[in-house]
């Protein structure tokens, strides 16, 4: 449902950790996949339209020519953010989380050749509403961010590895995590890194939150 | 008529909601009654509704002998959703009671309930 990785985290030493691991590359082939479908379609337009001289065919030819060009633009920048950016790692110290309580957390993603953490994080904790829906054959999902908490985050290796650590309090009155099969109600950390070189990126990883009140 | 009058209309996951159904005995006696607790979504999304616990009844005999309510305790589940007011996205709770009367129209009735996460 809309983050990097699954609601199932490795129990480490202090805490669970979430990672992204092979999720990286997904996006690249699917990306990859579509922009090579879309290609062929375009040059089959290109070449019904050449040879039947039809300007209607041609003109949808170029229309398609320019969405093929977008299509591989994203496709190049998914291929980027795979080869220069590598797994993104959340740890945090309580899993589930409980309504009320602090927990702390670190985050850790590096630019590959560079191993230090991004020049620039920034990181939030949001609650996204996510409500799925079928209109005739279509299932469509309407999204909305309700809450935003932006968060501090102060640079701290772990195990010689850079990152930053922070820490956040979910509100004593909820929600917590609410999964259903067409409704969703969901708190997620996400982090923005740049980095001079590589293409910005965005991390998105599920928290879950229990519908418990912590004492 | 039917009345659904709750002990509590606030309760926390793993607890049970108790009350109890009434009806007018001025009317005809049912053979039986039926109550469940509910709960579904509101909202853009499409409906998720589920049924978590249930009791009912049935009479025989003589309907003079009928008492004109039941009692009832129904366990809401720890693992279910709890009662939410978002956005996009409702959660609502209900306690249902029907009455099932032979050869006419089943009064039934609802009544809301809010539940909490534990320890809220």
């Amino acid at each position: 449902m809309g983050h990097d990785a699954s609601y199932e985290p490795q129990r480490v030493a202090d805490g669970w950790e979430l990672t992204t691991g092979v999720k990286r590359w997904t996006p690249v082939l699917l990306t990859g996949a579509f922009a090579v479908v879309w290609t062929i379609v375009t040059l089959v337009l290109v070449a019904i339209g050449l040879r039947q001289g039809g300007f209607v065919l041609l003109a949808f030819a170029a229309a398609f020519a320019v969405a093929d060009i977008l299509v591989w633009v994203a496709f190049v920048k998914a291929y980027r953010v795979g080869k220069e950016w590598g797994d993104a790692v959340l740890v945090l110290s309580k899993w589930p989380v409980r309504l009320g309580e602090t927990t702390h957390g670190w985050f850790h993603r590096t630019a590959l050749g560079d191993n230090s953490m991004a020049d620039h994080v920034t990181a939030r904790l949001i609650l996204r509403e996510s409500a799925t829906y079928r209109v005739g054959t279509d299932t469509k999902t309407a999204t909305e961010d309700v809450a935003t908490v932006p968060l501090e985050v102060i640079p701290q290796e772990r195990e010689g590895r850079p990152g930053v650590a922070f820490e956040f309090t979910i509100p004593g009155e909820g929600p917590p995590t609410i999964e259903l099969q067409w409704n969703l109600v969901e708190w997620l950390m996400i982090f923005n890194l740049s980095e001079a070189g590589a293409p910005d990126v965005v991390s998105t990883l599920p928290v879950r939150v229990a519908p418990e009140v912590a004492r | 008529m039917i009345e659904i009058d709750l002990d509590d209309a606030t309760v926390a996951l793993g607890e049970t909601v108790g009350g109890r159904v009434v009806w007018d005995p001025s009317e005809k006696a049912p053979d039986g009654v039926k109550v469940e607790l509910a709960f579904a979504t509101e909202g853009r999304g499409s409906v998720d509704r589920a049924v978590v616990a249930g009791a009912e009844r049935e009479f025989h005999g003589d309907p003079t002998m009928v008492p004109p309510w039941f009692e009832f305790e129904l366990a809401v589940p720890d693992d279910a959703p709890v009662s939410y007011d978002g956005n996009l996205i409702r959660v609502v709770w209900r306690v249902e009671a029907r009455l099932d009367v032979a050869w006419a129209r089943d009064p039934k009735t609802h009544v809301e309930v809010r539940v909490l996460p534990k320890g809220a």
